[in-house]
């Protein structure tokens, strides 16, 4: 990671970060058949617009604490689920201590 | 939801919705969103169907896709393909979120498939079009890498607006003090007279020479990298764009050594006040060297941008003794282009062309005229 691309990286439970990531979804009005939970399928079902990556690609970066090349990820696989986020950033925190 | 929409083929009783839809991204003036798109897909030369895909709510067309046609060549000796680029993405706000965009890019690929099996390509995707669609599979071929050249009043008019936007008396006085004026070639065309000091006899022309460009084009030859098929048609249609007006630098007379093609937007959802280094060639450097000074003396642009992706050492050399800056690579990858196969093949050809592996980006060789930004 080049200086300048490190942002302050929020520390927060992974129950903390689900509910609120729940919550942000929530608010970006996106349209799901039942409730929006931890394992509802995001990408596969189509329900993850364009829109939505975009801003769940700054709410990583804020979680991880740095900017993030989406090109270098298979967001179908990883990012298929809020759990899969979670799990992403948790690989990645890893991987920066 | 997805089950609220029904996705379909555009007809041509469409023409007067897309171009209305087509305001939030091509142009703010439905005459000129029709010309664009009578351009771009009615008389495409590669493609007498038009490959362009709408989702529709209750009978009203609320988004779309469009996949144009253009010709790819690769290889040595050369092997051509016919490519289809995703472009045109729009989706009236009321209908963002709702998987739109995978449903017509399903749809979309699913019906280019029925019919064969190929690439295709996103030449200027902005992030959210890129986001949307690595989700569906497509893989970045590489950064487009733009540099630019800002000019000195520009840079300071940024600077100053940088440091006072917080002050709001100077703030209501900056919006009076445009950063910088849509540009229309006016001081080019000034400068660039027959009688006006020339660079290695570099020259001026409003028209493309599409036969002297081909020509050129076809003497430099290929060292078999990807690339768009760059002959009299396809010169000849790509700068019939109506979202842009061009001008033409040519080095030599009789027979072409170089030129260097000058693009501006005139639609008002793009910046009008960039002007954009579309194509350049030149038999050696010192060709191009003078086609870009001469832009630059005779411009004297706001903002000239050029790609770097794919282009040589010596070429980039050039950009940098001219003031361009070193360019750097984005951390977020973008802009990118994209690739995907598409087609019933299982075969792991399928991210090659001619031989070359798509995802590698010494296979290609890139310019910003292949896309709709050049």
């Amino acid at each position: 990671m080049r200086q300048g691309d490190e942002l302050s990286a929020p520390s927060q439970s992974r129950q903390g970060l689900r509910d609120e990531l729940l919550a942000l979804m929530r608010s970006w009005d996106i349209k799901v058949d039942g409730t929006l939970t931890a394992d509802t399928p995001l990408i596969d079902s189509g329900l993850f617009d364009s829109l939505a990556l975009f801003n769940l690609v700054l709410w990583v970066e804020r979680q991880t604490g740095a900017t993030l090349d989406p090109t270098t990820v298979d967001l179908a696989a990883e990012w298929n689920t809020v759990s899969g986020v979670l799990d992403f950033i948790d690989r990645r925190r890893g991987r920066a201590r | 939801m997805s089950a609220d929409y029904e996705v379909f083929k555009y007809r041509p009783e469409h023409k007067a919705r897309v171009a209305e839809l087509q305001c939030d991204l091509w142009s703010s003036d439905p005459a000129l969103n029709t010309a664009i798109l009578e351009w771009k897909y009615e008389r495409n030369p590669y493609l007498r169907a038009i490959p362009i895909y709408l989702a529709a709510s209750r009978g009203q067309v609320v988004a779309m896709r469009g996949f144009y046609g253009s010709s790819w060549e690769g290889g040595l000796p050369r092997q051509e393909a016919l490519v289809y680029c995703a472009d045109d993405l729009v989706i009236a706000a009321e209908h963002r979120n709702r998987g739109l965009f995978t449903l017509m890019m399903k749809a979309a690929l699913d019906d280019l498939g029925a019919s064969g099996t190929g690439i295709a390509l996103t030449l200027s995707g902005g992030l959210p079009t890129v986001l949307g669609s690595l989700t569906m599979g497509w893989k970045s071929i590489g950064q487009t890498r733009p540099v630019r050249l800002v000019s000195k009043r520009t840079r300071q008019i940024r600077r100053l607006r940088g440091y006072a936007g917080e002050v709001p008396v100077i703030r209501r006085t900056l919006k009076w003090l445009p950063e910088s004026q849509p540009e229309r070639f006016v001081r080019l065309d000034t400068a660039a007279t027959p009688t006006a000091p020339s660079r290695g006899g570099v020259w001026l022309a409003r028209e493309p020479q599409t036969m002297a460009m081909a020509d050129l084009v076809e003497r430099l030859g290929t060292d078999g990298r990807i690339r768009h098929v760059r002959d009299q048609k396809y010169f000849t249609w790509r700068f019939a764009n109506p979202m842009n007006e061009y001008r033409f630098l040519y080095a030599g007379r009789e027979s072409l050594t170089g030129y260097l093609v000058l693009r501006r937007s005139v639609s008002d959802r793009f910046d009008m006040s960039a002007v954009h280094v579309s194509d350049w060639e030149g038999v050696n450097q010192e060709v191009k060297k003078d086609l870009l000074r001469a832009a630059i003396e005779w411009g004297r642009f706001s903002e000239l941008m050029a790609w770097t992706t794919t282009m040589s050492r010596d070429t980039i050399r050039v950009l940098r003794e001219a003031g361009f800056p070193e360019p750097i690579p984005s951390p977020r990858g973008i802009p990118c282009v994209l690739v995907k196969p598409y087609g019933a093949t299982t075969s792991a050809r399928i991210w090659t062309m001619a031989g070359k592996p798509l995802l590698d980006p010494s296979s290609w060789d890139l310019r910003m005229l292949y896309s709709m930004q050049g």
